[in-house]
């Protein structure tokens, strides 16, 4: 088989889903692009720590970046960028996985995009709300926290 | 892969090193308010795989340390405040720095690292290197403690560090020879500490100069220190090479024009910021040895004044009178950097953007002292979480 006939290649999600992906889309992920070229006997490549719904949302990430000729011309990479945003319309779930899926399957643009999302939804916010953004339990005493808000507010008031 | 280290919510189903990717996109004002969300956050912001990422960030300037000095005699005044700029609402703080040992007098700042020494008398005069923000501090030994030299203070964050050793700074102490007799001939001698070897070594360069040091404050621009002497020139110090120099000011006083001047750094030049009849002036320095200055920016004080007729009145009438009042000039630089300008207009203080040209009143100069009149320390300050001690 040659190289030019072998332009698909198969990865399973954890949860035993199917997907059938470009060879060149595939390779936007640097783990996966390693396995192939481990291994180019053309065997599934399991993905065992991405469920199959964020693997689609991955695969959806690769395929438009992929696609989407590289070019200097601002007005193309606005249009970009605008996908980009659209795409990151999801729910927090979903945004963590995409994270960790981009993380594992080191995929440097999505990662660096899901991280500025997560810190853009951070930036600005009290400590009240980054509480319950992300649900996390306060576990400063009530002393405590008047303590640390009375140093700390010259700073960031 | 760890999958969580947290036990934060959502948080905790990331692993560290994305949540520190995430931090390191954040300011430090959002990174100060993380440390307040819960014990966990705390830590993470202060952890040193965290600080290392960090370190390599340039924080804006968002405020200015303020200490009064007295201009006639030498006692310290033990008082400092802290002004916060781009706030609505209650600007000046009190003495930030009472979590040091003792009262200190402000000697300079260096990417939001601030130095300081013991206000005298001082059972063992010291010098103190701090970070307001982590409150973290070191003291540094003073082997010659003399409060009328003048303490330099240069802080690299970018330089590469080890997180196991302690931070590496420097400081060069300037002292001002006086000759016992007239055929002697005074002059600048440099006192080097570097923060790796822990000793003050004395540079065996000196540079001859009638004039002391006028604001003891040093400027440190492009490797080399600067400080305004009480002539109309700019002693210079480089501090890799030990060579100094003296460097003549752009705007030379004549009878009836004496400006108002002061020196800064932006963009790793030293800039001179003159205000006279002819307007605010600001010229970078682009010879030394030449004393070849280039008028970079200028704005008049009639434009000046119309694009803050909220706030400036009769400006330029009263400029002209102020060579008759030296003392108290209506209108004169306290500092300068990253083309940030600190001035005095009667008596108030305001920050003016030159890019921008946009005028922020920040306080009246009675909220910092009964002497804030006289020549006070004001040092431009950009927010850090370095931590100063080992960690």
């Amino acid at each position: 088989m040659s190289t030019e006939e072998r332009r698909i290649v198969v990865l399973r999600s954890s949860d035993e889903e199917i997907f059938e992906v470009d060879i060149d889309v595939a390779s936007e992920s640097q783990t996966i692009k390693h396995s192939i070229e481990d291994d180019d006997s053309g065997r599934v490549i399991p993905v065992p720590n991405v469920d199959g719904h964020t693997l689609a949302k991955v695969i959806e990430y690769c395929k438009k970046h992929v696609e989407t000729p590289k070019s200097d011309d601002r007005d193309a990479q606005d249009a970009l960028r605008a996908w980009d945003t659209e795409y990151m319309k999801i729910d927090q779930n979903t945004l963590f996985e995409l994270i960790l899926a981009a993380n594992y399957l080191n995929i440097k643009g999505l990662l660096d995009l899901t991280c500025q999302t997560v810190a853009d939804m951070i930036k600005g916010k009290s400590p009240e709300e980054i509480r319950a953004m992300f649900n996390i339990k306060n576990d400063f005493t009530p002393q405590e926290e008047e303590d640390i808000r009375k140093e700390n507010q010259w700073a960031f008031e | 892969m760890k999958r969580s280290c947290l036990n934060e919510g959502v948080l905790g189903l990331l692993n560290k090193d994305i949540v520190i990717d995430v931090l390191s996109r954040l300011p430090v004002k959002t990174l100060i308010r993380l440390s307040c969300v819960s014990k966990g956050l705390r830590r993470l912001v202060s952890d040193p795989d965290f600080i290392l990422v960090y370190m390599k960030r340039m924080e804006p300037i968002s405020g200015l340390f303020f200490q009064e000095r007295f201009r006639l005699c030498d006692d310290d005044i033990e008082r400092h405040s802290y002004v916060q700029f781009g706030v609505q609402g209650a600007k000046v703080h009190q003495m930030l720095l009472d979590f040091l040992p003792e009262k200190v007098v402000l000697l300079a700042t260096s990417n939001g690292l601030l130095c300081c020494r013991s206000c005298m008398p001082s059972p063992i005069p010291s010098i103190y290197i701090c970070n307001p923000v982590n409150k973290d501090w070191i003291r540094v030994n003073w082997d010659a403690p003399n409060k009328k030299d003048s303490i330099a203070f240069a802080f690299d964050p970018a330089s590469p560090r080890d997180m196991k050793t302690s931070l590496y700074f420097e400081l060069v102490q300037v002292h001002h020879h006086v000759g016992r007799c007239e055929t002697d001939d005074a002059y600048f001698s440099f006192h080097i500490y570097s923060s790796p070897s822990r000793a003050w070594v004395k540079s065996t360069e000196i540079c001859r100069c009638e004039y002391k040091l006028c604001k003891n404050r040093a400027t440190f621009a492009g490797g080399c220190l600067y400080w305004m002497t009480e002539s109309d020139q700019v002693l210079m110090f480089d501090v890799k090479n030990e060579l100094s120099c003296l460097i003549s000011l752009p705007l030379p006083a004549t009878e009836d024009n004496v400006p108002e001047k002061c020196i800064g750094e932006s963009s790793g030049k030293l800039h001179c910021v003159t205000i006279s009849q002819d307007g605010v002036v600001v010229w970078v320095l682009e010879e030394h040895y030449e004393s070849r200055w280039v008028l970079t920016w200028s704005i008049t004080l009639e434009t000046l004044e119309e694009e803050n007729n909220r706030y400036l009145y009769n400006l330029a009438e009263r400029v002209e009178k102020q060579s008759i009042d030296v003392f108290f000039p209506w209108m004169k630089p306290l500092a300068f950097e990253d083309g940030l300008l600190v001035l005095l207009v009667s008596l108030d203080v305001y920050l003016y953007h030159i890019h921008d040209k946009k005028l922020e009143k920040l306080c009246s100069l009675a909220e910092l002292g009964r002497h804030s009149m006289m020549g006070p320390t004001v040092l431009l300050h950009s927010l850090s979480l370095v931590p100063v001690s080992q960690p």
